[in-house]
């Protein structure tokens, strides 16, 4: 599976992938169903900017460590 | 429309770089649909925690520890070391383990960031007789980590000291746990002062207590001594 970084990309471009994905955000924080959106792991909300989208029923995280290796650890070595 | 030649340049250029972003926005989400590729803001972050699911210490810690929890703190163990090795902040993942795990789950972590579980591990391979008992063994020492590890700074006052090793010796003969760990904290450039204070506490402790060996351990950076209780 590829990492494709979005850290450069416009915001535009994730406000778009996230309606796609049938999410949405207010600009800071990524939304479903006009509600913050939090991270599975932390339970913190997910911010625009950190990001980790993982596709097929897609899981979006908080891009940090303790989420990462929690995700690999219930997924596998999927990534 | 503009008649200005270079506005209609202009124009056009925008139009496709435009175009050429949208292109490319659209090959991404037919990759991302078809599972080719996962969208990460910083790709380093998810390579640092594949990179410690490929670490021996991990391959065999896999082996004898099957709780989930204590599988993810031990890869963050790893991942504190590593962050630190390369000289970056590891501030914010401490408090996110800390706010999820508590006390006890950073300080997991810390005995892996430290070393710790080889050692461990070395230490009761000795004494226990089957892999079922290996692996019971492992996971209590780190379930009950706040009752079995003491970790001695530089820091610490003479009156610190003496408190430690009371209550080491308290814990010691209130639960007579199979392996004790008292360590110096690493502390760049002042190892030495943990680790002379790191002695003393060990023989304030081993006047207070019978019924336990030591066994010794030291690096560069920090002496270890594990207290096994004696069959």
């Amino acid at each position: 599976m590829e990492l494709v970084s979005i850290k450069d990309m416009p915001q535009e471009f994730k406000i778009r992938l996230l309606h796609e994905l049938g999410y949405d955000s207010d600009g800071t924080f990524v939304l479903k169903d006009g509600q913050q959106y939090t991270d599975k792991y932390t339970g913190t909300p997910i911010k625009i900017d950190n990001m980790f989208i993982y596709p097929g029923s897609t899981i979006i995280l908080d891009n940090n460590s303790l989420s990462i290796s929690s995700f690999l650890e219930e997924y596998g070595d999927v990534l | 429309m503009s008649s200005d030649p270079e506005e209609k340049i202009i124009a056009g250029m925008t139009r496709g770089t435009l175009q050429y972003f949208e292109e490319k926005i659209s090959s991404l989400i037919t990759r991302f649909k078809n599972k080719d590729i996962t969208f990460v803001e910083e790709i380093e972050t998810a390579n640092l925690a594949k990179e410690q699911r490929k670490k021996p210490e991990w391959e065999l810690f896999k082996q004898y520890v099957y709780d989930y929890d204590l599988r993810i703190l031990f890869q963050l163990g790893l991942t504190f070391r590593s962050l630190e090795n390369q000289g970056k902040p590891i501030d914010v993942l401490k408090k996110n383990v800390k706010d999820k795990y508590g006390s006890t789950g950073l300080h997991i972590a810390y005995f892996v960031q430290n070393g710790f579980f080889q050692r461990l591990l070395a230490s009761i391979v000795e004494r226990e007789r089957t892999p079922e008992a290996l692996r019971k063994e492992i996971s209590d020492v780190l379930r009950n980590i706040e009752n079995v590890v003491t970790f001695i700074t530089g820091m610490d006052s003479k009156q610190e000291l003496e408190l430690k090793a009371t209550r080491i010796i308290t814990k010691i003969n209130a639960n007579s746990p199979k392996t004790y760990i008292i360590s110096s904290a690493q502390e760049k450039g002042k190892s030495g002062s943990a680790t002379k204070k790191c002695a003393q506490v060990y023989k304030m402790v081993m006047e207070g207590i019978s019924g336990y060996s030591v066994e010794f351990n030291k690096t560069e950076t920090r002496e270890i001594y594990f207290l096994n209780k004696e069959e």
